[in-house]
């Protein structure tokens, strides 16, 4: 990386604490520093939603899935813009009208206290860990990509985040979520730009997306209805919309967002954004990849391109098979090209079997490959699908817009990171310690331990991250405890706001009834685990109902 | 469904102002899945 581009993340690292800081005013009361004094427009607290849902795994790993598998994660969203038009009239409402400060605050209203801390519980534990995670993947990939040190590259990710999040309170989390929109926003479209004119002068766009189509890259819906199958249309329009409901209904990270706005209609506004703009944006962030995708048939492209682990394969012995296999791929990449150049030229069917024989022939060298560095370094999931977009950037971009790109990617981070240690601050003060330690307390001292929530979970997250970093795995463990979680609370809220018969003893058993359905299906049979969240919701709502049945009902007060 | 939940939560006035909402985000999905279907066979297809 070049000295400009390290100036451009420096000044980015200091100027985002320095604005996030500025904005912390009227954060002197706990309402301001968790809720901004519900004052915040529509429009920033939606680009506050998408800026926290969009984090650099997704700036990283979905350019990754384009460049290997084409278009089709696009469908994971197909159930989003569904899910805000029901979440718009049902928990905005209700939430906002019962002048919470957390989702879960409301079920002890609606149930008892043992739901209301079970599901903070739960909370706290995925998104404490999954803000590890957040943490945890660009700085593995950075640390790699740059060579830059994998501890250091954690604190600077985490420690500018804590400080404006510690100070700002969830003000400077909105409108530093806005302006980071904004830079990520502008890294992908100038990625974007340089891919399309870095294609030879021969080859159009049209000509790129044709070879990429050829290959099933641009394929982006797929209609067959099979739950082993991860994406398909229909796990994205079912499975995709109980999880959107889930996060953007159940999940106190996504909720503080919209309490904040100035009404009812400004909260329901800042969702519709979503609907409107997430797939589009998500497609585009694909294209990326497609692009990358068609980029590389023209340029000298690495056989692998997270080469960490060639160092392990030599010390195994098996230097020789690999470096067998990198001569097999170069004359394979080269053969690849001459036939897209070929369809280029004259696209007919011989030219078309031609160029996708020819991409067989180096996906194969490739899964060699990475077969070669499994068995090197006995991890059964390695891949190197989440290095594709960071490896672009720091050898083909332009000096200057490489920064900007690492800029964005730490932009993309933070602005997950922030949102998430704010509402885990807010959860852990207003469900556990003002409703268990100090219910008689001051703003004053509440607002104190908020702070220190904030920075004790930041502190958290960052040291699970570096062990998270050296335990691969891990990161798989939490995004599935993430699923056996999402689809039982949102089964929980089902019942607070859709079953009146639903009581608090219903709603506890059937949520741990839910949890233990979803991890039996996830063990037990190969379902794609959209459907896990169809399946928690389903059982926590029918177990819950017919618990409640049997069972006293219980007083409503909202 | 989502209808009568507005109905619920904001009286019929309330209601009635979300639905042209609702409404142009059906249709804006629906476009957005047919444009995805044609860019997938369009590409695809020699």
């Amino acid at each position: 990386m070049s000295l400009i581009d390290w100036g451009i993340v420096a000044a980015y690292l200091v100027w985002v604490v320095w604005d996030g800081v500025r904005l912390s005013r009227g954060t002197n009361e706990v309402d301001g520093y968790l809720l901004a004094g519900r004052s915040l427009p529509w429009w920033a607290v939606g680009l506050s939603v998408m800026a926290t849902q969009l984090s650099a795994i997704t700036m990283t790993s979905t350019t990754g899935q384009g460049y290997a598998d084409g278009m089709r994660f696009v469908q994971f969203y197909l159930g989003l813009p569904i899910a805000m038009i029901i979440l718009s009239v049902t928990v905005v409402p209700f939430f906002y009208r019962a002048k919470v400060y957390t989702a879960y605050e409301y079920l002890e209203r609606r149930f008892d206290v043992k739901t209301r801390t079970l599901t903070a519980v739960l909370f706290l534990i995925s998104r404490g860990l999954s803000c590890s995670v957040i943490v945890a993947a660009p700085a593995v990939i950075l640390s790699i990509v740059l060579g830059w040190n994998l501890t250091l590259t954690v604190l600077a990710i985490g420690v500018p985040t804590v400080i404006y999040t510690m100070i700002g309170g969830v003000q400077a989390v909105t409108w530093t979520d806005v302006k980071q929109m904004g830079i990520i926003l502008t890294g992908i479209i100038a990625a974007v730009v340089v891919l399309i004119l870095g294609l030879p002068k021969d080859v159009s766009l049209g000509s790129a997306l044709h070879l990429a189509g050829a290959v099933g890259r641009t394929q982006a819906l797929d209609f067959t209805f099979d739950v082993h199958q991860t994406y398909t249309f229909w796990s994205g329009l079912i499975g995709g919309l109980f999880l959107s409901l889930s996060y953007f209904g159940c999940d106190q990270s996504q909720v503080q967002r919209y309490l904040t706005a100035r009404s009812v209609d400004e909260g329901r506004q800042s969702l519709y954004m979503s609907a409107f703009v997430k797939i589009p944006l998500q497609a585009l962030i694909l294209l990326t990849g497609v692009l990358m995708f068609a980029y590389f048939l023209f340029r000298p492209a690495p056989m692998l391109f997270n080469d960490a682990p060639v160092a392990r394969i030599q010390a195994v012995g098996l230097g020789g098979a690999y470096t067998a296999l990198e001569t097999e791929f170069a004359a394979a990449h080269a053969h690849r090209r001459a036939t897209a150049e070929a369809m280029t030229a004259h696209d007919d069917a011989a030219a078309r079997t031609a160029f996708v024989n020819a991409e067989a022939d180096v996906e194969a060298v490739r899964r060699r490959a990475i077969d070669l560095v499994k068995t090197a370094t006995g991890d059964a999931s390695w891949t190197d699908v989440n290095y594709v977009f960071p490896t672009f950037v720091v050898r083909h971009m332009p000096v200057g817009l490489v920064g900007l790109i690492i800029a964005a990617i730490f932009a993309a981070a933070m602005s997950s990171i922030a949102a998430e240690l704010n509402s885990l601050a807010t959860a852990t003060v207003i469900d556990i310690y003002k409703r268990f330690v100090a219910p008689e307390a001051s703003d004053a001292q509440y607002l104190n331990v908020s702070k220190w929530a904030t920075a004790a979970w930041g502190l958290f997250a960052c040291v699970m991250a570096v062990f998270a970093a050296r335990l691969g795995s891990l990161i798989e463990v939490v995004n599935r405890y993430g699923s056996y979680f999402y689809g039982s609370l949102l089964g929980v809220f089902i019942l607070a706001l859709g079953v009146k018969r639903a009581n608090g003893h219903g709603a506890f058993v059937g949520l741990l009834a839910g949890m233990a359905a979803v991890a039996f299906v996830a063990t037990r049979y190969s379902v794609a685990y959209l459907w896990l969240n169809v399946v928690g919701a389903v059982v926590v709502t029918v177990v819950g109902f017919a618990v409640s049945l049997f069972t006293a009902p219980v007083k409503r007060s909202t | 469904m989502a209808l009568s939940l507005a109905k619920e939560v904001d009286g019929d006035r309330g209601a009635r102002r979300l639905v042209p909402l609702f409404v142009a985000i059906v249709i804006v999905e629906i476009l957005t899945i047919a444009g995805l279907y044609w860019f997938g066979r369009y590409f695809g297809s020699a």
